[in-house]
Parts: C-alpha cells; structure tokens; sequence
C-alpha cells in the first residue's frame, strides 16, 4: 500500500495545512485507501456495496462523501485487510465487563505510521528534545506486547519522548508519590512531561495527594492526559475540577487533553489555544445526525465521524464513533494554527436490545 | 412446602418494590395465598384500577408519555367494565367464576407497560399477584411504580395481595413462587421461557408462556399509488406509530413491509414511500438511533443474499432487495423497514409460522382480509389489524383469552 513518505512527505508538518491544502493532500490517499481495503476484504467491500452503493470510478472530491464503519463493528467482526501471518500486533479497546472489546489488528507498516504520527505531533507540542516524563500509570500496563489495549499502546508510544520516564504507580496501582517527588527535583531545571488516562489521574494520583494533604513541587511541566470524561462524571467531578485540581496538587504549567480511540490510533486531537481538539493533517473529523447520518454543519450536535489517512491494514480510516459532539471551526487564527477543530460532549446513549427474544439473564 | 426458615433466606434475596415495606407482608402471602383474593371483578378493584389510571395521568412525567397514557385510558373502569361483563357474560350457566389464586408475572424486558395490563387483568379476577420486574427499569417503569406505591398507600385494603418484586437471576427464587402459584405467565422470548420452564411449578399450577415473535405489516401498493399525498402521509404516520413505540422491539412492531400487487406497482409504492419519508425530519431517541447504525451495519456485514440497498436518508430507514420478492421474516429493531413485494394475500399467509403474531394493515377488502385472518390465522398468526394499531393490547393475545387464564370454572349443578 503506501509507503511512510507517501503518507509523511519530507516537508509534512503535522498542522500545516489550511482546508484547500489539506483536501489535496488527504482525498487522493483515501480514496486510494477505498479501493485497497476494497480489494483486500471481504467484510469491508460488502459494507461499502450494500450500505454505499460501491466506489465511484473516479473516487469522491470530498471527505463527506466518503464511506465509514461503526467503530462497534470491530468489536464483532475481525476487519482485516492483510495476511493473518502480515498481523504485527493486535491492539484492543478496554471494555466493561460483558462487554465485547474492539480488535484491531496492525501490520508493521500501520504501527509505524502511528507511532511516526504521534512522534510529529508530540514534537508540535514538546520540541524535538526528549524531556523527563512521569508516566501516571502502573508497569504492568505495557507488559503484554503482543496484544494490548489503547492505554498500554498509548503509553509505549509516548514513552519514546521520555528521557528515563518513570511510572509513578507501583504495580498495585498505590501513588509512589516519594519517588516521584525525588524525580521532579532531580530534574528541576528541565520542563517534564506527565502522561496519562484521565480518570487514572483522578483516582490514584489526585485523590491520594489531597488525603495527603500535599503537593507536587513546581516544575515547568505539561500534562497531557486522555480517556473521557465519563468515569469523572459519575463520580460528579467536572472538567474544571479535574484542570485546577491538577494545576493545585501537581502544579502542572499546561494541561492539553486530547481525544484518540484504539480503532484509530496515530489520530490523536490534541486541545488547540481555545482549548478545542484540533485535527492534525492525517486525520479529520465530520459530524453527522444520528438519524440520517447527514453531515452537520458547524456548530450542530451530532455523531463524530473520524478519519485518518494511517490505517493500512485494517479498514480503519473513517471510522463513526458513539460520541456526540460538534465542529466548532476551522482554518481560525485564535486556535493556533490551520486545522478544523471540535468539542466532544459525551458518550451517546445507547439503548441495549430489549428485543422479544431477549433473554432473562440482562433481567 | 418450604419451611419457614428456607423461604425467609429465599425472600431476602428479593426487592419488593411495591408495596413499600412489603417484604414481610410478602412472606405472609405465601405461607397462606388465598387469604388475599377477592371476587372476581369486583367493584373495588375495579375501582383500585381506576384510581391508578388517574394516578398515571396526573404524574409529570408519564403524562407525556404516549405508552404511558394509552394503558392509562385502557385501566378506566369505563373501559374495562364492559369487557368484563362481555366475559361473564360467555360463560355458560353451569359455571361460578372465580380467581384462579395466587399468580406468578414474569414481566417482558422488551415492552415497558407490559408487566401492568398482565397484572391489571389478574388483579381484577381477583387473583393475589406476584409480578417480576426486569432489574434494567427505565424511567416509565420507575413512574408507573411510583403510582402504584401511592395507591397501595391510600387504600391498602384494595391492593392488598398484589406485590411487585425484582431480584437477579435466581432460580431458587423462581422456584419458590413457582411452587406456590396457581397460574404461571411467563412474557419475553424464548430463551426466557426456556430458562423459566426448566423451574418446576406446582403440580396444581398451569403456566402461559408469550415467546419470541414477529409482526408484519401489509399494504395494498396500487391503492398507495392512486391515493391522495394525504392519504399516504396518514397512513405512513400511523405506520410510524407503530414502528416508533418501543423502539419496534415489542412483539406486535411491524419489521417487514409487504406491498400486494403487481411487481411494478410495487417498485412505484416503495419508491413514492421513501420519497415520503425522507422529508421527515429525524428525531427521538438518540440511543436507539447509535443502536440502528450498529444494526444496520452488522446486518450488511452479515447477511446473505437478499440485501441489495439501505436508505438511511430519513425517519425510518429501508433495507429491500434487488428483487422486492427476496425478502425475509427478519428483524433488525430501532427504525427499519424491510419491504417485500407479494402477489396475492395467500402468497404472504403461507410464509407465515408459528413466530409471527401481528399483521398490519392498510387498503385491503374485508374479503381479503377475512382470507388474511384465516390462512395466516392458522398457520400461527394472532392478530390482523389497521395499521396504527398494531401495539394495542387486547385481552385476547396471541390467541388467547387472558382471563381464562386469571380464572377458573366451579362446576355448579343444582
């Protein structure tokens, strides 16, 4: 399929492009994309036959055209578009219990374009220097690397921007806040990077310094976290909670949460200057009605659709979430640069089948 | 017979949900059952039915609620008198009609109001109630609780005997109830009624069991097609009633649409629907929405030949063949429609089976009809309606009288 130059050109920087060039760029490696997944799988093709109406012959100008999968149809089906012996890593959504979890399987030349994405935008953020990096997680995440789930993959390919990272939890997922503590003036002189999953922050990293009583030393320090807000809202803990606490108890300079999913990894929104995810050249991002699945404009609530243009050995590249959420702008210079950038409002509701054969064990 | 000490472990594994505090109570009932009966359709409890109708129309929430308020109108002693004097009435003279006993309600997860028309038409044969609740309880069930609680409140000598429960799969718990009852009824699926017919019941008991089914609707296509815009816009209205109430997951939601006629007026029928429909404006339920994406989506991936085209483009989708007569008896849930193209009536009535229950109507002669209702009928088909209709209970479901089942006949020869 494509080649790492084909998808990162020499002179690509991941948020370069205003829309006329991103659509350049972008629409001929989809609709190239279309066509290989098209010829390789069987599911896919069925999907874009009976629910699309097959591909044009002379592929779609825009990425609204473009057809997509239901991110829960990896939890079903095994989506695949290479050689089961092609298969480099299987990577898997975390899931309730009863849940079925996503799979997703990459070949070598997918996982290095996604972790050569995350390098760019990273270094966007960072600066090309590897910086100190507190990874607010436990070892055991990353320990199985044959199949593993988005936050162990997460975390190995972040860690490549750590110089000597360290995991501030012990395997029992108890806070080593002393050690932590030793790290941070060690490396007093020096920006650091705190890594993690949002709720991993709250609960074992945030609760246990304010039942202590105590805070982190300053350090110029970045947090970049993710995983929802969700988990926090049950536990009624608001956004604004969650960023002054973490500005008080950590004393982090810059917090940037940003928005991924294991389907499509290497597609990370980052929050832009107005604290919207913002879309970095690979990827993009539609909304649509829940009901007609029509594109929505700017500002409309809807289902977010991502796409990205890495996905190579699974038919990943436009993928419809369950989250709801709505396009705030784009190409806007209060944001910082060119991009079309969005908000996230939640998790859509999902009604579980109550058919007439449904079974007394949900009852 | 259980010792005292057993059902007590047994019952602190269970919520009684209504009436409030009633676990004790609920203990007492079981020890001796027909201590809480009443005659059959009698006043008071005619009256206590009455009083939870008005309960449920004055609640905030379910006042709003379409489902809600059609059982509301169907509780009224205006309602329902009549047709329990209709029953007595069919009685032969030889027969003293009184309550069957103490009856075990296994409610549906499917259908939200069900649980109350099975337990209404119970307690008004004078029958004590036992009804198992779903633990998954939306926010419907949750407001009907809250009404029959302040009934149960203000005249507890009424609602004595009635007992609203809920309690994770446990089959020691359904073995008990199952062992005192009189009169099993099991409402949901088949797995359900597997599961549940695998715990023994009293010998003296009988059991009802409402299994998985599928319903239908039928249209004529040329009269579609002569009709008014009016016309075709009431009568897909009423189809979307049908489809619309929850979330076309009850056993009498129509999934598949078959146009009679010839295969040309049945092309122009479906086209002049979707036209239709897609100048609906999409709404309700975003959760059922995410699940239709889902559905759809997994049926494209899965299914066989017989899926040429989806048309998601408005209110309902539609999923239909190259070749409207390639269509299946298959149900896909949450806002679609399958259509299929017959010639005649007997073409439809003899793919029906055991599993279908419901077919829905529009534009077909009484004649028609009348050969629908008995072809169909005995090949396992319930019931034939208008569309617009297909989610009204009846006292009479899937072929059978219901207080047959909350009574028995006392044999009286002077």
């Amino acid at each position: 399929m494509f080649s790492v130059s084909d998808i990162f050109p020499p002179e690509l920087t991941p948020y370069g492009f205003d829309a006329a060039a991103k659509r350049d760029y972008l629409m001929p490696r989809f609709n190239a994309l279309n066509r290989h997944h098209y010829g390789a799988g069987e599911l896919y093709r069925r999907i874009v036959d009976r629910m699309f109406g097959g591909l044009p012959v002379g592929g779609y100008s825009r990425i609204e055209e473009l057809p997509f999968l239901p991110v829960s149809l990896f939890k079903s089906q095994e989506l695949r578009s290479v050689p089961p012996e092609s298969v480099f890593k299987v990577m898997t959504s975390s899931g309730t219990t009863g849940q079925q979890v996503s799979r997703v399987f990459l070949d070598k030349l997918t996982a290095d374009l996604q972790a050569r994405s995350l390098v760019k935008i990273m270094q966007h953020f960072l600066g090309k220097d590897r910086l100190p990096m507190v990874i607010l997680d436990y070892p055991q995440v990353v320990r199985d690397r044959a199949s593993f789930s988005a936050r162990g993959a997460g975390i190995l390919g972040l860690m490549q921007f750590g110089r000597q990272p360290i995991y501030a939890l012990r395997d029992d997922m108890s806070f080593d806040e002393q050690m932590v503590r030793a790290y941070l003036e060690q490396h007093a002189g020096s920006p650091v990077l705190f890594f993690g999953f949002t709720f991993m922050i709250w609960q074992h990293v945030i609760k246990p310094l304010q039942a202590l009583g105590r805070t982190l030393p300053a350090s110029r320090s970045v947090l970049m976290h993710s995983g929802g807000w969700k988990k926090l809202e049950h536990a009624k803990v608001s956004a604004e909670d969650f960023n002054q606490s973490v500005k008080d108890l950590m004393h982090v300079e810059q917090v940037r949460n940003f928005y991924g999913m294991v389907e499509q990894v290497g597609s990370v929104f980052f929050e832009n200057d107005r604290q919207f995810l913002h879309a970095p050249v690979f990827a993009d991002v539609i909304v649509r009605d829940p009901f007609t699945l029509q594109p929505l404009p700017t500002g409309e609530t809807g289902l977010i659709q991502v796409l990205s243009v890495l996905p190579q050995s699974y038919p990943g590249h436009s993928l419809l979430t369950e989250d709801l959420g709505r396009i705030v702008g784009e190409d806007d210079t209060a944001a910082g640069m060119p991009g079309r950038f969005f908000e996230v409002i939640g998790r859509a509701p999902r009604s579980e089948v109550r058919g007439c054969s449904d079974t007394y064990e949900q009852a | 017979m259980n010792k005292p000490d057993d059902t007590l472990a047994i019952l602190s594994e269970v919520e009684v949900l209504a009436p409030a505090g009633g676990a004790q109570a609920l203990g007492y009932l079981l020890s001796a059952p027909r201590d809480r009966l009443d005659l059959v359709f009698s006043e008071r409890r005619l009256a206590a039915l009455n009083a939870l109708s008005q309960e449920l129309l004055k609640h905030p929430l379910l006042k709003r609620d379409p489902a809600a308020v059609a059982l509301a109108f169907w509780l009224r002693a205006g309602s329902l008198k009549p047709a329990f004097d209709g029953y007595v009435s069919r009685q032969t003279p030889q027969v003293v009609t009184v309550p069957a006993g103490l009856v075990f309600h296994i409610a549906p997860a499917n259908v939200d109001t069900m649980f109350v028309y099975s337990w209404a038409l119970s307690f008004a044969a004078g029958n004590a109630d036992v009804v198992r609740l779903s633990s998954e309880r939306s926010f419907l069930i949750g407001g009907i609780l809250e009404c029959i609680n302040a009934c149960m409140e203000a005249s507890p000598v009424a609602w004595a005997g009635s007992f609203f429960v809920g309690y994770a799969h446990n089959e020691a718990v359904t073995g008990l109830f199952s062992r005192v009852c009189d009169q099993r009824v099991i409402w949901g699926g088949d797995e359900t009624v597997r599961r549940i017919r695998a715990v023994p019941l009293n010998p003296h008991a009988s059991e009802r069991a409402f299994a998985s089914k599928f319903s239908l609707a039928v249209f004529d296509a040329a009269i579609f097609c002569e009709a008014t815009v009016e016309q075709r816009r009431v009568a897909l209205a009423k189809l979307v009633t049908d489809i619309a109430s929850f979330g076309q997951n009850a056993c009498s939601s129509p999934h598949l649409l078959i146009w009679l006629g010839s295969t040309d007026q049945a092309e122009q029928a479906v086209s002049l629907y979707e036209a239709h429909m897609a100048s609906w404006a999409g709404d309700g339920d975003v959760g059922q929405a995410v699940r239709r994406v889902t559905s759809v989506f997994e049926e494209a991936v899965s299914a066989d030949d017989g899926w040429d085209r989806v048309n998601c483009g408005s209110r309902l989708w539609s999923v239909r063949d190259n070749d409207l007569a390639q269509f299946g008896f298959i149900s896909i849930g949450a806002g679609v429609v399958r259509h299929g193209h017959s010639f005649t009536v007997g073409d439809v009535a003899g793919q029906c089976g055991a599993g279908d229950q419901t077919i829905a109507w529009w534009g077909l002669s009484e004649a028609t009809l009348r050969e629908l209702a008995t072809v169909a009928g005995a090949r396992g088909v319930d019931r034939v309606v208008p569309v617009g209709k297909a989610l009204d209970f009846s006292i009479v479901w899937d072929g059978i009288n219901l207080l047959d089942d909350f009574s028995r006949k006392v044999s009286l020869i002077f």
